[in-house]
Parts: structure tokens; C-alpha cells; sequence
């Protein structure tokens, strides 16, 4: 009987590390995730050395919507709490700053934890809310939070300045002499740069943390389901009200930065508009993904200032108009308002996941194709 | 662990990190420089042959009509300008216009992208915006006109207050209307929209009444947007015959509109500059011909008088036809006339950096504006002094700028004396 001699082809990858040798899901090898992590720190590092100082102020405030988004993105991404109040906390985070750092003096590591813990308390209360509320009903809540807070800041003017604002300069940043806006013979765009992006990787560490831990597999199941949540003894109860506190935290330490960083507050700066651009850093990143809120958060950001500095450059001038009488069709901040939408609808109608989810197609596909790939005979 | 692969990655990563720093690289650097081409030394905003001067306006929401209309007349007194040949007869001058949305928070960002590019700020629209940033533009020395006529700053070191200040014109307002016969006993009210000049004006009007002994009544606010009957009844419920009103002409036309509605008509006091183009389409024209008069600085559009009224004309004509002629298009070209002399100033010293301007500007004895507004008094700021005397405008549906002149070259006694609150 002929036989049929089956030529084997080795592996064009042949001594690389095998597809079993990764453990499940995104654990890729440490010295790639050293990798990586050396290339952050690069980055944080050098980038205030190269970049202008009004790139900077851009990319501390993408740090400070990445922190606040991050917390949204725990409790509304992760937990399923739909929640329109993050920018109250930053209120309470950027007026603690304001009255009691800057109008009482206290120093900076003092008006800090009073923010987190205002922010952490009010949360905590309404994720006391959210065990009776659900869905639509908790969004709605929290925007009235929302309103009470632009109530307060606008009429409580001993604490907020009221309407007008308020200034944050006489505020200390820093720990004794060490004053964090103003390293050593760096402006305070450098300084203020590191401050905020030392604060960004401490934060994503701890809402990474959680979310590959225990607790973010509490919350994912009562995103999923709380019903079957209780049901294999999830607390629903408890983890709705730390996960809100710690939400609360975090948008109560990005009140702070913010403020620190733009040296003044005013309630524009914490209305429903905030809340609407929070929300879209966490849906362009990516819902329920750490790093798709800090993502999200620059690209959003950084997208919105590229457009207001090139509204009268050669690309956007025959669109954007300065003027009433100057050529164009519609004014910047129109464009920003068109632009800014267009983007989160081609966003969910190409990637309704976020861009994180371009990443994980990419790896996915990666996966496919090492599992397709044939193994050598022995 | 395969070492090739992993040098592979590693390099990989490296190269990738390397191209990143090399494509930012040098842009620390950019944003300005001070060093010079021969001629004047440059600066921020000026390389030689181009100033750019920033423009912190609004260009979206409900006073995106009165930022337009100052930005047309600066925009147009700078065009006339470049056609002429530009500052000192060889440097054109370019705006870089951006969008606050009216909102403090915006102003500070827009501020930190654009002041490394520019040379000075030609408009900052609002007090609240000027307030917000006004730090930093004295430190950072960087000249500013804002559209604010906030008196509190007038004395800023890095602020050009180009109109009066409208504590002065609502005093001034007050006096007028109070002097005339019959009205010396009648209730003077105060209705203002939310914000900080609202509050220095309100502080001006209490004043005025403890100087010229008037009866004041109720002093009011109201937002942006929103229904205004609420206020307009408490008016007339307070017995209000004479009202002076601060805000933007958004808010004088609801103020207008619902008085209107429920028959209530006291004598509008107002300032120029809350005058807008669409005032003209006021569906009660007798109305507001006849219960509203505006205070000014300023002149009317169409003014032989004014020695420099046949340029605005021609800029308007050749620039900005379709927009309204209304004050604040004259204001726009008054403020552009400020800021023309003082780089003219600095060009003529051959030095048109920060700190070029900055003493061009301190060593201006006056401002002057043939005839369009009140010459100022300048200099360093302790011996700067806002113009007092002021006239009174009619509205004049019929003419081109909207307004007609009721008296002129009124001298201003109580606002003479006037304080203001020094703003943080």
C-alpha cells in the first residue's frame, strides 16, 4: 500500500515562545510589560524637556479628565452605575483646593484629603442611592447632584467666589519648601506636567488593580447581572457604595490638579458640558478599561485644541469663520461642537467598544494566528 | 526566553520612542524668541515682518453678536492698516482668533496655547475672562484690550481700557436723566446680567445716589438666558421710573422685549456699548425710540465731526460692509486705534518685543482717537485717567449706526470722583 509522506514544515517560528506559554488573557510576558513600562517612564520623563509649554497645559489637563474618566469608567463601565456627576466632584476637589488651600492657607497634602474625603463621602452616599435606583433613574439623580453643585457655585461666593470665579494662586503645592509647580529651574508647565502624570499612573494603578482583582470581577458581574451577582454572594450592596466612594476620590483628586493647574475655578468649568466630555473619553477609549480612559482622555482632549489652533490654518480656514464677516461657513466653536459629536458616532460605528477594542482586535487576531500556525513534528 | 526576539522587541520599541522624540523635538523652543533682524528686535508674536496679536473672543453661543461685532471693527482698523502698508509703514499685523465660549475656564486654556505666539491681546472678551487670566497677562507683561469696560481695571498695568469705564457711564447716566425736569424725584432702579461688572457697577450706582441725593429703589440681576418677567414686575412693582441696565444688547433686548409685553415703560438707561445691530429690528420701534437712551463715550456713526469718522467709514465700506455700524463696531476700531499706537510707538523705538511694547505703552502720555471716543489720559498707570465728559444717544432706527446724538459733550460732575475696587 503507498503511503502519503507528509511533509512537515517547520515553524517559521521555530524556538519563539509558543502561544501556551502565555497564561490566559492579556497577560503578555514581564520583560514586555517592563518594556513598556520603561517607554512610560521615558515619556513622562522627557516629554516636558522637548514640548512647548502651551503643549504642556494640554497634556496636564488630558491627565486631569484621565483621572475624573477613570472613575467614571469604574463605576459606569465596570459597575454599569450610570452616573452623571463626576464633574461635582471635581468641584468639590477644585473648590476644597480654592477655600481651604487657598483662602485658608491649609498645605497642600491637608486640602487633598479633605477633598478626597468629601468626595469619597458624598459619593458613598450616593452609591446608597444606587442600590434603590437603577439605569435612567440614577442618571437623572445625578444630574440634579450636578445642579445642586453649579447651584453652590455659583451662590455660596464666601467659599466659591460665586459666578465669577475664583483665583487658586495663594494655594501651596507642595510638601515643606519643595514646591511641586515650580521644580527647580522648570516653568511651571514642566513642574505642573509631572505633578499631574505622577498622579495619572498612581490612579491607573489602583483602578487597574481593582479591576483585574476581586473587586473588579464583583464589578463586572454586577454590571452583568446583579441578580446573579447576589446570587454567588456578591455584595451588590457594599461594592455599589466603595466602588461610588472611590469613584468620588477620583474626581475629587482631578478637581484638585485641576485647579493646582489652571490656577483658578469657576462653575463653567463643572457643568453638564463636563460631564458630556467625560462621558465621551470614556466611550472613545473604551468603556469599562483603565487604560481606555486615560486614552480616550487625550485623544478627546488633544483633538478639541487641534481644532481651535488650526481654525485659521490653510486646512480648516475656508470652513471656519473668526468673524461674522470673515470667510467661512460656521464659527470654531461651532466646529468643535460638529466635531466633537461626529467624532464619538464614528467612534461607536467603528469601534463600538472604544479604541482599546482596536487593540484587543489586533491581539485577538495575533492569538488566531499563532494557534492557526502548525506545530512541528516530533 | 528568546533573546533575539526580545533585542528585537526592545530595539523596536526604542526606534519607535526615538521618532516620537525626534518629531517634537525643538518644538520647546518654539512659540517666540526675542532676538532682532537688523531693524527691531522681535519678540513673541513678532518675527520680523509679521505681528500677530491674539484675540480671546466668543464666537459661539448668545454673545457671540456683540464679540463680533468690536472684532469686525478691530479686524477692519488692522486690514486698513496692512492696506496702508502696515505698522510703521512695513510690518502687516495678523489675528489669531479664538473661542472662549464666554466661560473662564476656556479663557485660561486658550490663553496658555496662544500667548507664547503673539504680541498682544488686540480683544479679551469679558470681565469674567479678563478677571480669570489677568495675573498672568501682568506677569507675563503682555499688553491686553479687553472688551470689558470693567473700571476695576482700568488701572492694571497690562490692560488698555479703551471705552469708559461703565461705573463712569452709569454715573454719568444716573446724573442726566435725574437732572432733567421733572425727574428729580423719580426712583432710579438697577438691573444688571449676572457677573462681576454687573457688581462694579451696582457699587458705582449706590454711589451716584449718595452723591446726587436720587431715590433708589431695587437693584437686580439676570442671567444670560431665561425668562426676565420675574425681574420686570418687581420693577414696576418697586415704582421704578427711571432704570439703568448693565449687560450685554442680548440681555437689554429680553429686558426691552418683556417690558413690552406686560406695558411696563420706564426711561432704559444704558450704556453704548449694549447697543447691537439687531436692535433695529425691535418690533416696537416707538418703544424703544422713545424710553431708551444710551451714555457714551463715544460718538454716532456717521459723525463729521470726528476727524477720523471718514476712516472708520472707508474700513467699514471696504471691510466690513455687512456688519452693523453700531458702537461697539466703532468700539472694536478704537481699540485697534489704541493698540496701533503703541506698536507704532514700539516700532519707532525699534523694539517690538514684550518688553518693547511694554514701555512703548508706559510712555504714552494719552490716547487719542480723532474724535471716534474720548482721548485718555495714559502713561504709567498710577497717572492714567478715564475720560468723565459723555453724551447722550437716542435710538434712530433710520440711521446707519442705529443711534442719533441727544446731547453732546456733557461734562460729567459726580463721576469725577469716583473710586474704584482694584479687581484680585
Amino acid at each position: 500500500m503507498a503511503t502519503t509522506q507528509t511533509r512537515t514544515r517547520p515553524r517559521p517560528d521555530a524556538g519563539r515562545p509558543t502561544l501556551e506559554a502565555f497564561p490566559p488573557r492579556f497577560a503578555f510576558p514581564r520583560w514586555l510589560k517592563l518594556t513598556a513600562i520603561a517607554v512610560l517612564a521615558a515619556l513622562f520623563l522627557v516629554t516636558p524637556l522637548i514640548t512647548a509649554d502651551a503643549r504642556l497645559a494640554v497634556f496636564s489637563l488630558c491627565g486631569v479628565y484621565g483621572i475624573a474618566t477613570m472613575g467614571l469608567t469604574l463605576l459606569n463601565g465596570k459597575t454599569g452605575l450610570v452616573t452623571m456627576g463626576m464633574p461635582f466632584f471635581m468641584a468639590v476637589g477644585a473648590y476644597s483646593t480654592a477655600f481651604f488651600g487657598a483662602t485658608l492657607g491649609l498645605p497642600f497634602l491637608a486640602y487633598l484629603l479633605i477633598a478626597v474625603l468629601i468626595g469619597a463621602g458624598i459619593s458613598a452616599l450616593m452609591g446608597v442611592l444606587a442600590m434603590r435606583l437603577g439605569g435612567d433613574e440614577l442618571a437623572i439623580t445625578t444630574l440634579g447632584l450636578l445642579m445642586v453643585g453649579q447651584y453652590l457655585a455659583n451662590e455660596w461666593v464666601p467659599v466659591t467666589g460665586g459666578e465669577s470665579g475664583m483665583s487658586v494662586r495663594a494655594a501651596a503645592v507642595g510638601i515643606g519648601d519643595l514646591n511641586f509647580l515650580a521644580l527647580g529651574e522648570f516653568t511651571r508647565a514642566q513642574s505642573t506636567f509631572w505633578l499631574v502624570w505622577v498622579f495619572v499612573a498612581i490612579f491607573a494603578y489602583i483602578g487597574y488593580s481593582m479591576a483585574v482583582h476581586r473587586p473588579g470581577r464583583a464589578m463586572q458581574a454586577i454590571h452583568d447581572s446583579q441578580r446573579s451577582a447576589e446570587a454567588v454572594g456578591v455584595g451588590v450592596r457594599s461594592y455599589k457604595v466603595q466602588v461610588s466612594a472611590v469613584a468620588g476620590a477620583f474626581g475629587a483628586v482631578a478637581g484638585v490638579l485641576y485647579a493646582v493647574s489652571q490656577q483658578f475655578v469657576s462653575p463653567t468649568a463643572f457643568g453638564i458640558s463636563t460631564a458630556i466630555l467625560l462621558f465621551a473619553m470614556m466611550i472613545i477609549g473604551g468603556m469599562g478599561r483603565i487604560s481606555g480612559a486615560v486614552i480616550g482622555a487625550f485623544i478627546v482632549w488633544n483633538a478639541q485644541q487641534l481644532v481651535a489652533q488650526e481654525a485659521q490654518g490653510p486646512v480648516l480656514r475656508w470652513l471656519i469663520k473668526s468673524t461674522e464677516s470673515s470667510p467661512g461657513l460656521i464659527s470654531v466653536g461651532a466646529f468643535n461642537m460638529l466635531a466633537y459629536g461626529l467624532m464619538i458616532v464614528l467612534v461607536l460605528v467603528f469601534a463600538p467598544k472604544g479604541l482599546t477594542s482596536i487593540w484587543d482586535a489586533g491581539v485577538a487576531w495575533w492569538r488566531r494566528r499563532r494557534s492557526a500556525l502548525p506545530t512541528s513534528s516530533s | 526566553m528568546n533573546l533575539r526576539h526580545t533585542a528585537r522587541v526592545i530595539g523596536a520599541g526604542a526606534v519607535a520612542l526615538s521618532l516620537v522624540l525626534a518629531t517634537a523635538a525643538c518644538s520647546r523652543d518654539a512659540g517666540g524668541s526675542t532676538g532682532g533682524d537688523g531693524d527691531v528686535i522681535t519678540g513673541p508674536g513678532f518675527d520680523g515682518e509679521t505681528i500677530t496679536l491674539g484675540v480671546l473672543g466668543v464666537t459661539s453661543g448668545a454673545l457671540a453678536e456683540p464679540a463680533s461685532l468690536v472684532l469686525t471693527g478691530t479686524q477692519a482698523y488692522f486690514d486698513q492698516v496692512n492696506a496702508a502698508g502696515g505698522i510703521a509703514g512695513k510690518y502687516q499685523v495678523e489675528l489669531n482668533v479664538r473661542d472662549t465660549a464666554y466661560d473662564p475656564a476656556k479663557a485660561i486654556q486658550e490663553y496658555n496655547a496662544t500667548k507664547d505666539d503673539v504680541a498682544a491681546y488686540a480683544q479679551i472678551f469679558g470681565t469674567a475672562m479678563v478677571n480669570a487670566i489677568l495675573p498672568d497677562l501682568n506677569a507675563d507683561q503682555i499688553i491686553n484690550i479687553p472688551s470689558s469696560a470693567d473700571g476695576t481695571l482700568f488701572k492694571q498695568p497690562s490692560v488698555v481700557i479703551v471705552n469708559t469705564p461703565t461705573e463712569i457711564i452709569g454715573v454719568n447716566a444716573i446724573e442726566y436723566a435725574i437732572s432733567q425736569p421733572g425727574n428729580e424725584d423719580k426712583r432710579v432702579c438697577y438691573i444688571a446680567m449676572e457677573g462681576a461688572l454687573g457688581v462694579s457697577v451696582k457699587d458705582a450706582i449706590n454711589f451716584a445716589a449718595d452723591e446726587l441725593g436720587a431715590n433708589l429703589g431695587v437693584q437686580l440681576t439676570v442671567p444670560i438666558e431665561g425668562d426676565y418677567t420675574p425681574q420686570i414686575q418687581e420693577l414696576r412693582r418697586d415704582n421704578c421710573e427711571i432704570v439703568m441696565t448693565k449687560g450685554s444688547g442680548v440681555v437689554l433686548t429680553k429686558l426691552l422685549s418683556t417690558a413690552v409685553q406686560v406695558d411696563y415703560a420706564p426711561l432704559w438707561l444704558a450704556e453704548t456699548g449694549d447697543f447691537i445691530g439687531s436692535m433695529v429690528e425691535f418690533p416696537d420701534v416707538d418703544y424703544i425710540e422713545n424710553n431708551l437712551l444710551f451714555a457714551s463715550a463715544g460718538t454716532v456713526y456717521g459723525d463729521d465731526s470726528a476727524e477720523a469718522m471718514d476712516d472708520l467709514i472707508a474700513a467699514h465700506e471696504a471691510y466690513a460692509a455687512d456688519t452693523p455700524p453700531v458702537f461697539l463696531h466703532l468700539l472694536g476700531y478704537a481699540s485697534g486705534m489704541a493698540l496701533g499706537q503703541i506698536l507704532e510707538q514700539a516700532a519707532a523705538n525699534g523694539d517690538l518685543s514684550r518688553e518693547g511694547l511694554w514701555n512703548a505703552m508706559n510712555s504714552l502720555d494719552e490716547l487719542t482717537f480723532g474724535g471716534l471716543i474720548s482721548p485718555i489720559t495714559w502713561g504709567e498707570p498710577d497717572d492714567r485717567r478715564p475720560a468723565t465728559n459723555y453724551n447722550i444717544l437716542s435710538v434712530d432706527v433710520d440711521s446707519d449706526g442705529g443711534l442719533a446724538m441727544k446731547e453732546f459733550a456733557l461734562d460729567g460732575k459726580a463721576s469725577r470722583v469716583i473710586e474704584f475696587h482694584v479687581a484680585n
